[in-house]
């Protein structure tokens, strides 16, 4: 009996915490930046960012477009609108941690479809490279 | 007599009385030896300590500690859950199996990682890093992530040029 009711009340708190917890909307928030292999200065508001897109990224400079961010509800979806017919359709699904689908359009045409999590800290980085890295389109998404 | 032998025998004096010609032999070397006069006077300090800790420590009564543990057992069986008395818990008796099983399922439902259709989520079960990315025309992708940062790098290759 004592056990039962011991069972019982952590049931409803997890319960309690669980859907509280997935109630929550994820906010997303999304940079677009151009990166190119011309020698310029540093952005001073990709200066968070810079130290890893270099060291992981084979372009020489990068330079903010605009950023967007939207909250999104678990299994919900949203559109953000970024500069120059950039946009990103977002879908967060939302378990042991926030996945997001990504169906990433410039001026309607498909640029990338992605489905891949997203930990708070670390965004993910979509790059779109053609066939000269001159202003290639960059966008950095991130989850909180 | 060595120092090793004295000390021996030095011990084995604690337990026994030694027979007289060791007794004697131990005499003579501890005339002679300071180090084993030392050893002889450090053990007996210790013993002489660890009688007298012994001698304080109260042994508590077996069978009063027996009855005291037999109080409490009983004292606790005679409540019921969080404390509170067993009366005010029974009406409750009823409800705890289907609530306890209601709510276990609601946050096994809740907590799922994942709730899209058996396919996807075996797909993603089987992938050792479950990013999928699809790209159109003849466009190649890459997948990365960054063991340092934990930065997710998915980078698509067009071959055609592509202005922003």
């Amino acid at each position: 009996m004592r056990n039962l009711l011991r069972f019982l009340a952590l049931g409803l708190a997890l319960l309690g915490a669980v859907a509280a917890h997935a109630a929550q909307p994820t906010s997303i928030r999304a940079i677009l930046i151009t990166a190119s292999n011309d020698k310029a200065e540093s952005d001073p508001r990709l200066k968070p960012y810079e130290a890893e897109l270099q060291r992981n990224l084979v372009f020489s400079s990068f330079r903010f477009v605009n950023e967007s961010s939207a909250p999104i509800p678990a299994n919900g979806r949203s559109t953000l609108q970024l500069a120059d017919g950039h946009a990103l359709e977002l879908e967060v699904e939302k378990g042991g941690g926030v996945r997001v689908r990504v169906v990433w359009t410039h001026r309607g045409a498909a640029m990338m479809t992605t489905s891949l999590p997203l930990r708070a800290g670390a965004p993910a980085v979509l790059v779109r490279r053609g066939g000269k890295d001159d202003n290639v389109p960059v966008v950095l998404v991130f989850a909180r | 007599m060595n120092c090793t032998r004295a000390q021996t025998s030095i011990c084995a004096a604690r337990d026994a009385a030694l027979p007289p010609a060791e007794a004697a032999e131990l005499s003579a070397h501890l005339n002679g030896c300071a180090e084993c006069r030392a050893f002889k006077t450090t053990l007996e300090n210790g013993l002489a300590r660890w009688r007298a800790e012994t001698a304080a420590v109260a042994v508590p009564d077996a069978e009063l500690e027996w009855r005291a543990v037999r109080r409490r057992i009983q004292a606790e069986s005679q409540r019921g859950a969080f404390g509170l008395p067993e009366a005010w818990l029974r009406p409750l008796r009823w409800a705890a199996l289907p609530l306890g099983a209601a709510a276990a399922a609601a946050v096994v439902f809740f907590a799922s990682p994942d709730r899209k259709p058996a396919a996807e989520r075996s797909a993603d079960v089987a992938s050792a890093q479950p990013v999928t990315v699809e790209v159109p025309g003849d466009a190649s992708a890459m997948v990365m992530v960054d063991d340092r940062s934990g930065w997710v790098f998915v980078v698509a290759s067009d071959p055609r040029p592509r202005d922003l």
